[in-house]
């Protein structure tokens, strides 16, 4: 079976109309003059009743992230967005995708607060671990060029707070703790999954499949997406062990609207102020100095071209890489099906809104969801992997 | 330029690091600490020549030089070139500097008074004034910043887009933000300059967009024994801008230094 989980950005939707004539950045220097308490109110009203829906639906869990001062993302906090999900839910899983642990001056209190959650909902919680964007970078004014070093010992103090029993301690290059001793530990034991969302990173692949973490591979082509895979099945059976499906996961925009013309229609008008508005950014901001190796800038670069600069991605080459999934019922189903052959995930994790995709349309998105393609992703079963 | 033949590049080993040095010329030892723009060769170090025996290193990770993991501070810059002096079996030299070179200098100078002879700063970094503005280079693109640091806004390289920059330039950006993102100044640095007695030469481009001039006059003002010199329609590195009139004024202010002729 694969497992079908909705996720959600919680985009602000009341970009001014002139923005791509009056700035160059949704994020780190976009005024918060620009912020309407009254409207993000409403936003995020509907936007987590939109995610309570999604487990009414049938999805077998809900996801949210952390992203800083920009109008992408309305939550500097998954977890007090996961906090309000955890009373409001019973039985999904509720998906932190993720803590940017590098971020955090004291990682112990990830480790406290997702542990809170997961004792709250009996076990309900992913716990996704990321470094954060280059974006955020300028937004803490913490050094691009340590955050990949910040990340992997920040996992291990929290991985020590989840799995010793305390007093422990930890000394690293990055992070000197002493007492560590974490109250609550999780309900799930040893801990809850441990899921990294990635665009593809090498070292973020070697280390999820080192680790048997969950990979999930955000925002890409269906070819980058296999390129990944490919790379985690390699890796596993490098560390000797064959990977699970459960630890592959594919992260894709998804509209589905009665017909193929009408998803078609809206999808492009909502991906349009998602790649023109809410992803703009100069380049220096996705990859500041030393965010990777200056040695791979280039090439890195080159495979993000067009990222975050408006006009410059075609919304039909998007949905014909597999960027963004769209479609009737019927349309999507075989197109998991197929995705679903060739890549052999055992999770997809459907961004059932984006841009400023409206209330009703996201219900009905979730509706059609819910009802016709999470049941064809539960009937799948894995065959693939294939390495080729 | 003029030639170039006795001009000695030499790598050496520094600690963890690879480091390289460019040295060439006749007369007492000047050690030039390059800015956050990069390291190795010019014009003015080539005028230099003529009166100094110039020794100008890449900075551990900028240019051709390398860095390991601990080079993370100016402090770090700072011990490398006693390590680099002592390589070099220089007990005490001068030094002219630029920039986030001037502070690496300010900071050696802290804790090794005795092996400066004198310095010349131009435009250092490392010191703030509360509610004086100066620009955080990080704040903005690297071809932004390429634009505020001329008097002469014509003079500013038009840098490569980022996807075809030199990884030189992207090396250096890259140690630029290691040793300043998250401390773009020492709050301890001007406190604790009252009490280094070297002659020190305070440059300042007037127009400096990036860091002001009064920080220059503070600078100044809290070391016992220097001076300040403000040079006009000229911006952040007048190595660059205004190559004859700081190479007279090192010549003239190191001379009072320096028992033999210059």
């Amino acid at each position: 079976m694969v497992q079908a989980f909705a996720f959600h950005l919680m985009p602000y939707k009341n970009m001014p109309d002139d923005f791509n004539e009056t700035h160059d950045s949704a994020w780190v220097n976009f005024s918060n003059s620009h912020f309407d308490p009254e409207v993000a109110h409403e936003l995020y009203n509907q936007y987590l009743d939109e995610l309570e829906f999604c487990e009414t639906s049938g999805f077998d869990g809900i996801g949210v992230n952390e992203h800083h001062q920009t109008a992408y993302g309305l939550m500097p906090s998954p977890n007090v967005m996961a906090g309000t999900l955890a009373r409001r839910t019973s039985r999904a899983k509720i998906a932190i995708l993720g803590n940017a642990i590098s971020l955090h001056q004291h990682p112990q209190r990830v480790a406290e607060e997702v542990a809170m959650l997961d004792v709250i909902t009996k076990g309900r919680i992913i716990s996704g671990f990321v470094r954060g964007i280059g974006a955020e970078s300028y937004s803490f004014r913490l050094d691009p060029t340590k955050s990949k070093d910040r990340f992997f010992e920040a996992h291990d103090i929290i991985m020590k707070a989840w799995t010793e029993d305390g007093p422990s301690s930890y000394h690293g290059e990055h992070y000197d703790a002493f007492n560590i001793n974490c109250w609550p530990k999780p309900y799930q034991q040893p801990h809850p999954p441990i899921w990294c969302p990635s665009q593809g990173s090498k070292d973020t692949i070697q280390f999820a499949a080192e680790n048997k973490y969950t990979y999930l591979q955000t925002f890409s082509s269906i070819k980058s997406v296999k390129k990944s895979f490919d790379a985690y099945r390699e890796a596993a059976a490098s560390f000797g062990y064959e990977a699970d499906p459960s630890q592959l996961g594919w992260s894709v925009l998804t509209y589905c609207a009665d017909t193929d013309e009408e998803a078609y229609e809206q999808a492009k008008e909502h991906a349009t102020y998602f790649f023109d508005k809410l992803m703009v950014m100069p380049r220096d901001f996705f990859f500041p100095p030393g965010y990777v190796p200056p040695e791979a800038m280039q090439q890195i670069l080159k495979s993000k071209a067009g990222l975050g600069t408006p006009g410059a991605l075609n919304f039909d080459d998007l949905v014909e890489d597999g960027f963004i999934l769209l479609g009737s019922p019927e349309t999507i189903k075989k197109k998991l099906e197929a995705y679903h052959e060739e890549l052999g995930f055992g999770v997809v994790n459907m961004n059932i809104q984006f841009g400023d995709m409206t209330h009703e349309r996201t219900m009905r998105n979730i509706e059609l969801l819910g009802k016709h393609v999470v049941p064809t992703l539960h009937k799948l079963t894995s065959t693939a992997s294939t390495t080729t | 330029m003029t030639d170039q033949a006795e001009t000695k590049e030499q790598w050496l080993k520094v600690n963890g690091n690879e480091v390289r040095v460019i040295r060439k010329g006749e007369g007492p030892p000047l050690l030039w600490l390059h800015g956050a723009n990069g390291g190795g060769w010019n014009d003015f170090l080539e005028a230099l020549t003529s009166h100094f025996d110039v020794i100008a290193p890449d900075h551990p990770g900028f240019n051709q030089s390398s860095a390991d993991k601990s080079m993370d501070t100016i402090e770090d810059m700072a011990f490398h070139y006693r390590d680099l002096l002592d390589k070099l079996d220089l007990s005490r030299v001068h030094i002219a500097a630029s920039s986030l070179g001037a502070w690496i200098g300010l900071q050696f100078a802290l804790t090794h008074e005795h092996r400066v002879l004198s310095m010349v700063l131009c435009n250092a970094a490392g010191i703030n004034i509360p509610g004086v503005r100066s620009i955080d280079p990080f704040s903005m693109t690297m071809h932004e910043l390429a634009g505020q640091l001329f008097y002469d806004t014509a003079k500013a390289p038009q840098l490569p887009p980022l996807d075809s920059m030199p990884i030189e330039m992207l090396r250096n950006r890259s140690m630029h933000a290691r040793l300043m993102w998250e401390k773009g100044y020492d709050p301890k640095l001007l406190p604790r300059l009252n009490g280094v007695h070297t002659p020190a030469l305070i440059v300042w481009g007037e127009a400096d967009r990036l860091i002001p001039p009064e920080f220059g006059e503070k600078l100044a003002d809290a070391m016992p024994n220097a001076e300040f010199m403000l040079m006009e329609k000229t911006g952040h590195l007048p190595y660059v801008e205004a190559p004859e009139a700081l190479l007279e004024a090192v010549i003239a202010f190191i001379q009072q230094y320096e028992k033999q002729e210059v």
